[in-house]
């Protein structure tokens, strides 16, 4: 032992002032590291291939925006993909935070953390191309709807829309998408940001987006359930948008302002 | 003492119970409908191939090849893989009427197709397993080929391969959960969705206690139908 005094006494030398410099470690999962989960690819949002739970060369305003955060708490980025289905379930996260358009609801808070929002998302209406296009709620109720499992746009056809049929429902906005392109589904109703790019990336797939419908949700990220980290990524968000990143990435990505997108009534 | 107490609450809360029931049975209705008539059109249908797979002669061999290829390739193939092409590709073609069907109907052709290309083996198994002197037998006395199946070939046959026939029914009992990938609101998808809301998992025990509960009958029929079978044939061997 008394060989490795000196040694010890070195190392001591060394650790202190490098822990001095940075005070307060950012609590990630891996020091130095902030491990980034996305879910299923969306224009505008995330692009990229996903490799079994690897994401490769992700692109898009979330991506942009997981970057600027990292940057400004002084880490490297790892992505990865976590599905949506599951997002939401109790349990230990192997990320240290989740940018997928997750709406901030207070059942989900039961389970998980959210950061502060990133963004406004109404629930928008993409028509398939043979649905009739409806001009009201009423209109709405008596199409073929179509949601994704585990969706605002679901709870929000079955709590308040309640239409006629019963909605198809479908585990990946793949599957969502196909369903409405084979017209087996006459109205997506998810997110208005994501079914306006959606439309917008596969011109002739789709009918048009028939509105949406005003319900003042928010995007947050997702963290684990107590989390250190929450505190922090708000902190920044908060930052990058007074600062203008947010929307200033928001411009790069969407060029759209989905405000103006005619509201159902 | 605490992880006990968050294990029985995340999967064994009663209170989630009464809530998720009428949710997964209303989906386990769907289950059951895609089962039953699932069950009935494999029979029938892999009988008829397993037959055609046996025809005899030089003139039948496009037929036996044809038979040959539809099991290797729906045996082979992953039933979520036959699920997507037959439910997202059939209403590509805007073919009308088989391209107007439902998620449901079009469930229940994905397990038709992958589990008849299952049963035309057991079928053939149990057709080969009968004793090539019954055959020459009937063939000698003057029936046909389709006479000797039908009166002397098959019915030994089908009374061999029934609990095979029965452990693959189990098997897709259980597969019928896999449709929901194409939007089927089954019992499984819903249980899901269940839990997605209330954030634990007793919807899932639900589902799983409603399968269990038809196929461990069908396992025990199975069982009893094995040893009914063996005690039979050991009284032979004397």
């Amino acid at each position: 032992m008394k060989r490795f005094l000196p040694l010890l006494a070195l190392a001591a030398l060394v650790a202190v002032p490098a822990a001095s410099a940075r005070p307060a470690a950012v609590p990630t999962l891996n020091a130095g590291k902030l491990v980034v989960a996305f879910g299923d690819p969306n224009p505008g949002f995330v692009n990229g291939s996903v490799r079994g739970s690897k994401f490769i060369n992700p692109k898009g305003y979330e991506v942009d925006l997981a970057k600027a955060i990292a940057k400004k708490l002084h880490l490297t980025t790892e992505w990865m993909y976590s599905p949506w289905t599951g997002l939401f379930a109790p349990g230990t996260k192997k990320f240290d935070v989740s940018f997928q358009e997750a709406t901030i609801t207070a059942q989900r808070k039961k389970t998980v953390d959210f950061s502060t929002t990133y963004m406004n998302a109404n629930q928008g209406v993409l028509l398939s191309k043979q649905a009739p296009v409806p001009h009201s709620l009423a209109d709405l109720r008596k199409l073929q709807t179509c949601a994704q499992q585990n969706t605002t746009g679901l709870a929000y056809i079955q709590d308040h829309l309640k239409p006629a049929k019963q909605p198809l429902v479908f585990t990946t906005t793949t599957a969502l998408y196909q369903s409405a392109q084979l017209n087996k589904c006459q109205a997506v109703i998810l997110d208005v940001p994501l079914v306006s790019l959606e439309a917008k990336s596969k011109p002739g797939a789709f009918g048009p987006v028939a509105g949406q419908i005003v319900t003042h949700e928010q995007y947050g990220a997702v963290l684990q359930k107590g989390s250190k980290l929450t505190p922090v990524i708000d902190r920044t968000i908060k930052q990058l948008t007074k600062n203008g990143t947010v929307g200033k990435l928001q411009k790069k990505w969407f060029n759209m302002n989905f405000a103006k997108v005619h509201v159902l009534k | 003492m605490h992880a006990l107490h968050q294990v029985l609450h995340a999967f064994f809360n009663p209170h989630s119970y009464t809530l998720a029931m009428p949710d997964v049975w209303a989906g386990f209705q769907v289950n059951l409908r895609m089962m039953a008539v699932a069950e009935v059109l494999v029979l029938v249908l892999a009988l008829g191939i397993a037959i055609v797979r046996g025809l005899p002669g030089p003139a039948a061999k496009p037929l036996r090849a044809l038979a040959i290829a539809y099991a290797d390739f729906f045996r082979g193939t992953p039933i979520i893989i036959v699920a997507f092409l037959v439910g997202f590709g059939l209403p590509g073609l805007q073919l009308g009427y088989i391209s107007n069907r439902s998620f449901t109907t079009y469930g229940i052709v994905a397990l038709t197709l992958v589990y008849t290309a299952y049963v035309t083996e057991v079928y053939r198994a149990g057709i080969e397993s009968v004793h090539p002197s019954q055959r020459a037998a009937a063939r000698s006395l003057g029936l046909s080929y389709m006479k000797t199946m039908r009166y002397i070939i098959v019915p030994q046959a089908v009374r061999r391969v029934i609990p095979p026939l029965l452990n693959d029914f189990i098997g897709l009992q259980k597969d019928t959960a896999i449709v929901s990938v194409i939007g089927v609101s089954e019992a499984a998808l819903n249980a899901g969705q269940f839990s997605n809301r209330n954030g634990d998992f007793p919807s899932y025990v639900v589902a799983a206690v409603f399968f269990i509960l038809i196929t461990i009958p069908l396992a025990r029929f199975t069982d009893h139908l094995v040893q009914k079978r063996e005690r039979l044939e050991r009284a032979q061997a004397f």
